[in-house]
């Protein structure tokens, strides 16, 4: 099998706004333009988009564009860094993408008011804030501030809608400590918490307690990707990715999508969910335990219900009774979570995926077999399947 | 002449202790935060400011400077902001934004370092 | 209901009564008072100053008009220099309102004043706001009516003055100045309309796609011609949270933040217009927006409960 995307992608269409020294629009209307040219010129809807890729130094992020242009769903997002060097690196990560089926149309973008705006010879900045700056002001201007209080507003409507309740939130709280509490390099080792003191915790934000929400941590995870051949030449049994995919759904934003039609489920986490169990040919039954990110209790909740552990607003009565414990039909956060072992934006749960996988874990589920590993939640975000080499 | 755009020109006017003092008095306010910088320090201002009556006297002369001792004044409306305090000035400006026979509608606003400190309507009748 | 709640709705039977006692100018208009005035504010117009322009132009010189207050204005030792004889004020005291803070002044100059006139004064409240939150602490704002008259009983001016009564500074914590929203092109003219009193949704003139938070492309067709419609106003809790921890900057703690659906079908984020307990916020909860000060004074889209 060839690992070459040479010859395999193509560049379908172009599109450009007029170039001039005062565009007299914001940046993210120039990037929508040039998007929806590029599109119409390759005779192609906007929603048949599912991938973009851009400069870090965009100010408009993957998210804001999909939104203004009325792009698709997204698999594929990716920025890349270094100024102009990043121009034709659009296109070899889109070619990536495409020629390895992770997304079927992918747009490169860049956009702004250089000469208008912030002009980069002149040093300090000044002018229109970027369209990312816009979007977190709807929200910071009223109070609301911090990741603690984003989450809550989704887990006070999921409440409402399907009767969930802060106990209902616990029970992952509680299982992620029980869980540390036998992993000596987990912050809470040997400190377990009842379902009462979750209880009696605090308010951080209502309906949110302290432990709803995890720790933060100094610290560091690498991982080592190569192919399935070496791997195997290589000392450690092998975790085979059986997927990996991106998701950001139609409406998206940082942390604070509260404008879509349903705000109770994770659409984005429902994206990945569907790809991996494509591209893995897997399903619920075939997973043996999860490593759920749980930066906040209540976004695991919807998560098992996007992956389709169980219904829609049936994620309180399928955690109950010890299910998701060590010992129970889904064991989730076996290192401890983010909530036990460290916070270290879920980099630290794929290595408790791969150790699950190799069987060397301190909380060892018996027979693993496939262990889904998920990101972080309320913003783009993504997932993988790690296997064993059958 | 006068027409819906038109400008007035600016004018700085200081508010020294001076000017503060004596136009309260003249107004005939005496509450010591027109007058004693030490009581109005304890009441939570940085020190004395311009009193109402006063900001309200300068938008109307500001405006029959402009059109001259044959105009006459119907209506003033302010909206208060920052306070005048002594130390600053205070640069008013002034717009037409209605002119309907002899009766003249215009914006005017005073603003110093710290902001607006008055936005008001003023309507006059300006003989022909 | 407390004794603060009774204290207000005693305030509010007071509204639109009977003005205070008619308080006669100590001095009747007069050259060396209004000599004064000009010099103080450097006033050189001829109609106050010079008397062969004024009886040419007008028959006789006149007072500013600057100067109507100043007629009624009471000696030193009058205990409230304001002199309203006014229940509201008085029950705004009681009920901790103590500190004052002038939001508007307006006059209506009925006619010229000469030298010699007797200006007399009486006041009545006119309105009395909800409690609101503002960059000062919560307060009420309240309007007083003042009418000046001649000995003859000719009404010759009105002035109103819009009070903000609040609970002093002290009282409440210093939480330093909200962050302010990001305003660019696209959403320019949300932020006018707060300004303006209204509640605007960016809206394609294309195809009438409503659109919050705006944006400069309608998701809908595609067009690049937005613009922008008005709210009612009214709307539901769609979620809502009450912030406890950590402190933030511009915020009384705690501070429940709403996600409102209007009934136009666009959500925005938002907060009670006054300090609600989260106990008294519900999903489904009926709201109408008004335009109140957060910490820092800035305006901002907020919301009280309607039955
Ligand atoms: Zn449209």
């Amino acid at each position: 099998m060839s690992r070459s995307f040479a010859r395999q992608v193509a560049i379908a269409g172009i599109g450009a706004t007029e170039f001039s020294k005062d565009s007299g629009r914001s940046e993210l209307q120039l990037a929508g333009e040039a998007v929806l040219l590029a599109v119409k010129d390759a005779g192609l809807e906007p929603a048949d988009v599912d991938g973009l890729t851009t400069f870090t130094m965009e100010t408009n992020s993957e998210i804001e564009v999909a939104k203004t242009a009325g792009l698709g769903d997204l698999t594929f997002f990716s920025k890349i860094g270094y100024g102009g060097g990043a121009a034709c690196a659009t296109v070899q990560q889109a070619a990536i993408a495409v020629a390895t089926g992770v997304a079927d149309t992918v747009v490169c973008y860049r956009a702004f008011n250089e000469r208008s705006g912030h002009r980069f010879g002149s040093g300090a900045h000044r002018g229109e804030p970027t369209s990312e700056g816009i979007a977190m002001g709807w929200v910071s201007s009223f109070g609301l501030m911090t990741p603690a209080s984003w989450v809550a507003m989704f887990a006070q409507r999921y409440m409402h809608e399907y009767g969930a309740t802060s106990a209902d939130f616990g029970l992952v709280s509680v299982a992620d400590r029980k869980h540390a509490a036998t992993n000596p390099k987990a912050w809470f080792y040997q400190q377990p918490i009842t379902l009462e003191d979750h209880q009696n915790s605090r308010w951080i934000v209502e309906p949110l307690h302290l432990l709803d929400c995890c720790q933060e941590t100094d610290g560091g995870q690498a991982l080592v990707v190569t192919t399935v051949e070496r791997a195997r030449d290589l000392p450690n049994p092998v975790a085979v990715v059986s997927g990996a995919a991106q998701g950001s759904a139609q409406g998206q934003q940082s942390m604070v999508s509260y404008y879509r039609d349903d705000i109770a489920g994770l659409p984005e986490m429902g994206l990945v969910a569907k790809q991996l169990w494509a591209q893995s040919g897997l399903g619920p039954d075939d997973i043996q335990t999860a490593v759920v990110y749980d930066h906040f209790t209540p976004f695991v909740l919807q998560q098992l219900e996007e992956f389709g552990f169980c219904k829609r607003g049936e994620a309180k009565d399928f955690i109950s009774g010890g299910n998701i414990e060590l010992g129970g039909g889904l064991p989730i956060n076996t290192h401890g979570g983010q909530l036990g072992e460290a916070y270290l934006h879920g980099m630290n749960g794929i290595a408790e995926g791969v150790r699950q996988i190799r069987r060397t874990s301190v909380n060892q589920v018996p027979d693993v077999e496939n262990v889904l590993v998920t990101a972080g939640t309320g913003v783009p975000t993504s997932g993988c399947i790690l296997s064993i080499d059958q | 002449m006068t027409s819906v755009g038109t400008q007035l020109p600016e004018v700085r006017i200081d508010a020294s202790v001076r000017n503060i003092v004596a136009t309260a008095i003249a107004s005939r306010d005496y509450q010591d935060v027109h007058h004693d910088v030490a009581t109005a320090q304890v009441k939570g201002s940085k020190t004395i400011f311009t009193n109402i009556l006063t900001s309200n006297g300068y938008v109307l002369r500001y405006v029959t400077d402009f059109f001259g001792p044959l105009s006459v004044i119907k209506t003033s409306k302010l909206r208060l902001g920052v306070p005048n305090y002594a130390g600053e000035v205070m640069t008013m400006r002034g717009t037409v934004t209605g002119v309907d026979g002899t009766l003249v509608t215009l914006d005017v606003k005073g603003s110093n370092s710290l902001g607006d400190h008055v936005i008001a309507t003023v309507t006059l009748e300006v003989p022909q | 209901m407390t004794n603060s709640a009774a204290l207000i709705a005693e305030a509010r039977t007071h509204l639109g009564g009977p003005p205070g006692p008619l308080r006669v100018g100590r001095d009747p208009v007069n050259l060396p008072m209004v000599h004064h005035w000009c010099q103080a504010l450097d006033d050189q117009n001829q109609a106050y100053l010079d008397e062969e322009f004024a009886a040419e132009t007008r028959g006789h010189l006149i007072a500013p008009p600057g100067m109507l207050q100043t007629w009624t204005m009471d000696a030193p030792r009058g205990a409230e220099l304001m002199g309203s004889n006014d229940h509201v004020n008085r029950l705004l005291d009681e009920a901790g309102y103590t500190s004052v803070v002038a939001v508007n002044y307006e006059h209506e100059y009925v006619r010229e004043l000469q030298h010699g006139e007797r200006i007399s004064v009486r006041s009545s409240a006119e309105d009395l706001s909800e409690e609101k939150k503002t960059g000062l602490g919560l307060g009420y704002f309240t309007t007083v009516k003042h009418e000046y008259l001649t000995d003859d009983g000719e009404v010759i001016g009105i002035g109103r003055m819009r009070l903000l009564k609040f609970k002093p500074p002290a009282a409440a914590p210093e939480v330093g100045a909200r962050p302010t929203p990001a305003i660019g092109r696209d959403n320019q003219f949300f932020w006018d309309g707060v300004q303006a009193g209204e509640l605007r949704i960016g809206s394609c003139n294309a195809c009438q796609t409503l659109h919050h938070p705006p944006q400069p492309i309608c998701r809908a067709c595609g067009s690049t011609d937005m613009g922008h419609t008005v709210s009612t106003g009214k709307g539901v809790v769609y979620s809502h949270v009450t912030h406890h921890y950590p402190k933030l900057q511009g915020v009384e703690l705690p501070h429940t933040v709403l996600l409102v659906e209007l009934e136009e079908g666009v959500r925005l984020v938002s907060e009670w217009a006054t300090a609600a307990k989260p106990e008294t916020t519900y999903v489904g909860q009926q709201v109408q927006v008004s335009f109140t000060p957060v910490p820092g004074g800035e305006l901002r889209p907020t919301f009280t409960a309607v039955s």
